[in-house]
């Protein structure tokens, strides 16, 4: 690091220190970034005593190491005359259990061909995709002068379509699929399948480009349902996320006896595209809230919540019988249809009281009767879960903004590189310079996302001391979670005036974007380990 | 409605030009995926001599996925319930696209001649069956005669 550069970072933390109140995180920041420089933003924040270990898988990887990792081995080993489709059959006959393939084949080779539907050795296969002419295909009875057909070398042969169809329905099953043939227990082979599929989809005989074997469609099917039957592998709740990771410390994660009133034992794990979720109840990361207030908080939301939004910003309640009531058009002067009261609907008032001086509603003295009390209460608990719910959704809608900002902030970043590149004073350029953007972005959202439950933590939370310090941590997170987000918002905006514009902005900000997302990151924790200890020590409880 | 596949129209045409003795399928004029199906009790079982009533439905998949077939004229048996669905093998899992009606209905007709209890559907039925036999054949006899016999006299 020169000179220059020193001074230039002891301006922004000067900078940083004058524009926003964190002298208390100042001191906090500079002794953790010396440390964490390094350390990604995005670390998974947790309760320190979780001591779930966690493998992050995507289909591919999956299949190439738990199914083609034994074929692999099989190949090497080189059973008798076991061609290499017939190699990956007998594996996906036996469940991928390389061991039973090898023992039933030096046991009884032919009962074992036969089980997995090959043709007993010394017979080869002789499987047979060929175009044809004149051929009566008895599954669609379609007589066709010149298509393609396949055959098995029980030589039991279809139209390609038939058999296109056919798979496409089997191959919901993940299991080995047999010629069509009622009483023919032939395999077709896994590359035949994919064959097949690009020939009547592509609707070409000359598809060269076959996908690898990791991507073939009944391995993958298989794995599918390979990774559904299997308690200890779940997907990523994500939208459009193809991952799923699997849960390696099962010692301590036995579904039947968790507590999950307990937050240090909610099993967070992350998938292989960076998407955190809680593994116990499939639910994005929640954390600070354990997984049992978060099924009472949706399934609230679920209950009420749109359908009171809209009562509640379109009706109001009679003040007599609490029915609620739209109003459509007309004067003021209501009638309710229930009970018959009659009240002014700007201060919902007696009309009666108005005494002919209409809509001047400035009577406000009225005495508290006890039915305007129990009404003021059960406004009072309405108002209470809007308050929370409506924290909740907005955060929730801020966090899909932020992914958009995600995908925007890429080709601000080329932009940023490209600029550097042409500035002659610049000599070395890594895209580990421009990192700290993306990282920003996951930071503040992962805080989003903490901030986002706190609301449903907080609904739920009985009043306390401890209570209140939940609230103040709530409220640090929240301030720098606006901070940053308000920074992002000012380089969205500028990224469409010009290049020299947002380089700029983003030079002068990077200091403090990089700050700010690391105070977000350690105020998270600071919330989420808080929580944990004081639910643990019993100084905060539950209202259930 | 799509066009009826020439498979259907084929399988149709060979029902009528060619019946399997002992059972009838006559599709609907209106719907020609509904078949309106008929099939004797095999004469060394205990439903001999009793016409049932079934329907046969060919789902928009078909042949692709099995016919949907159940019995409407009560019946004692344990693969049979009170609903008249059947468990066949070939009606589910082993369905392959090379069976035909003609088929199912004679896999159906077997299995009149050969219950089996112990995969059973009508589970009361498959207890008193393996209970006493004889008492669950003779009860079989007796409902072949209250319900399959009695619609054929009328």
């Amino acid at each position: 690091m020169s000179d220059s550069d020193d001074h230039d970072e002891d301006h922004e933390y000067q900078s940083f220190e004058f524009e926003s109140d964190y002298e208390d995180e100042y001191f906090d920041n500079q002794s953790e970034n010396s440390s964490s420089s390094t350390r990604s933003h995005n670390e998974r924040v947790s309760p320190s005593k979780t001591s779930t270990s966690f493998n992050e898988w995507t289909l591919p990887k999956f299949i190439l190491t738990v199914f083609l990792d034994k074929y692999q081995k099989l190949k090497d080993s080189k059973l008798g005359g076991c061609t290499d489709d017939d190699l990956l059959i007998l594996l996906h006959y036996k469940r991928w259990q390389a061991d039973e393939v090898i023992n039933d084949f030096f046991d009884n080779p032919k009962k074992l061909f036969e089980q997995a539907g090959l043709p007993v050795p010394p017979q080869k296969s002789a499987n047979h995709l060929k175009s044809t002419t004149s051929f009566d295909c008895s599954v669609c009875c379609e007589s066709y002068k010149q298509v393609m057909v396949y055959e098995l070398s029980c030589s039991h042969r279809y139209c390609l379509f038939c058999y296109h169809h056919y798979i496409y329905n089997e191959l919901s099953t993940g299991k080995l699929i047999h010629c069509i043939q009622p009483d023919c227990a032939l395999t077709i082979p896994h590359g035949d399948i994919d064959k097949i599929f690009d020939i009547v989809e592509h609707d070409s005989s000359i598809i060269k480009i076959t996908k690898p074997l990791n991507e073939n469609r009944l391995l993958v099917a298989s794995a599918k349902i390979f990774v559904d039957s299997q308690s200890t592998y779940k997907w990523c709740p994500a939208p459009d996320c193809k991952g799923f990771t699997e849960l390696v410390s099962s010692a301590t994660f036995d579904e039947a006896t968790l507590d999950y009133k307990d937050i240090s034992i909610i099993p967070i794990v992350r998938c292989a595209e960076s998407h955190e979720f809680c593994f116990s109840c499939n639910y994005e990361n929640h954390l600070p809230c354990p997984c049992w207030v978060v099924k009472k908080w949706i399934k609230k939301c679920q209950d009420d919540s749109e359908t009171i939004n809209w009562i509640d910003a379109n009706t109001s309640a009679c003040p007599n019988c609490l029915s609620s009531i739209e109003k459509n058009g007309g004067c003021n002067h209501m009638t309710c249809k229930k009970c018959h009261h009659e009240f002014c609907w700007v201060c919902l008032g007696n009309w009666s009281e108005h005494n002919n001086s209409y809509y001047k509603c400035n009577k406000f003295e009225q005495d508290m009767s006890e039915i305007e009390m129990k009404k003021s209460k059960s406004r009072l608990t309405l108002q209470r879960y809007l308050h929370f719910y409506k924290r909740f959704t907005i955060h929730e809608s801020s966090m899909q903004g932020d992914l958009k900002v995600l995908k925007q902030i890429n080709n601000v970043a080329v932009m940023y590189l490209e600029s550097r590149r042409k500035d002659s004073s610049v000599t070395s350029l890594a895209w580990s310079d421009i990192q700290f953007l993306p990282d920003a972005i996951r930071a503040l959202s992962n805080g989003r996302k903490t901030l986002k439950w706190t609301y449903c933590f907080a609904y739920y939370l009985m009043d306390s001391n401890f209570q209140e310090i939940f609230e103040s941590n709530q409220d640090y997170l929240n301030r720098t979670v606006e901070d940053l987000s308000e920074i992002f918002e000012k380089i969205t905006t500028t990224s469409t005036k010009g290049d020299s514009d947002i380089v700029k902005l983003i030079m002068k900000n990077k200091t403090k974007i990089i700050n700010l997302s690391n105070t977000i990151s350690l105020r998270q924790k600071t919330l989420i380990d808080g929580a944990y200890h004081n639910l643990k020590e019993g100084l905060m409880k539950f209202d259930a | 409605m799509a066009a009826l596949p020439k498979r259907i129209i084929k399988e149709t045409e060979r029902l009528v030009s060619d019946p399997v003795p002992g059972i009838t399928a006559t599709p609907l004029e209106e719907n020609l995926r509904y078949f309106e199906v008929t099939i004797d009790g095999p004469s060394s079982s205990p439903y001999a001599g009793g016409v049932f009533q079934l329907e046969l439905y060919l789902p928009d998949d078909y042949p692709m996925c099995a016919p949907k077939v159940r019995f409407l004229t009560k019946i004692y048996h344990p693969n049979i319930d009170k609903l008249g669905r059947i468990c066949l093998d070939v009606l589910k899992d082993n369905w392959s696209p090379a069976l035909q009606i003609r088929t199912i209905l004679l896999s159906i007709q077997a299995l009149l001649g050969a219950p089996n209890p112990d995969d059973p559907l009508a589970n009361d039925v498959a207890e008193d069956w393996k209970k006493d036999e004889k008492k669950a054949i003779e009860v079989a006899k007796e409902w072949t005669v209250r319900f399959a016999k009695a619609k054929l006299e009328e």
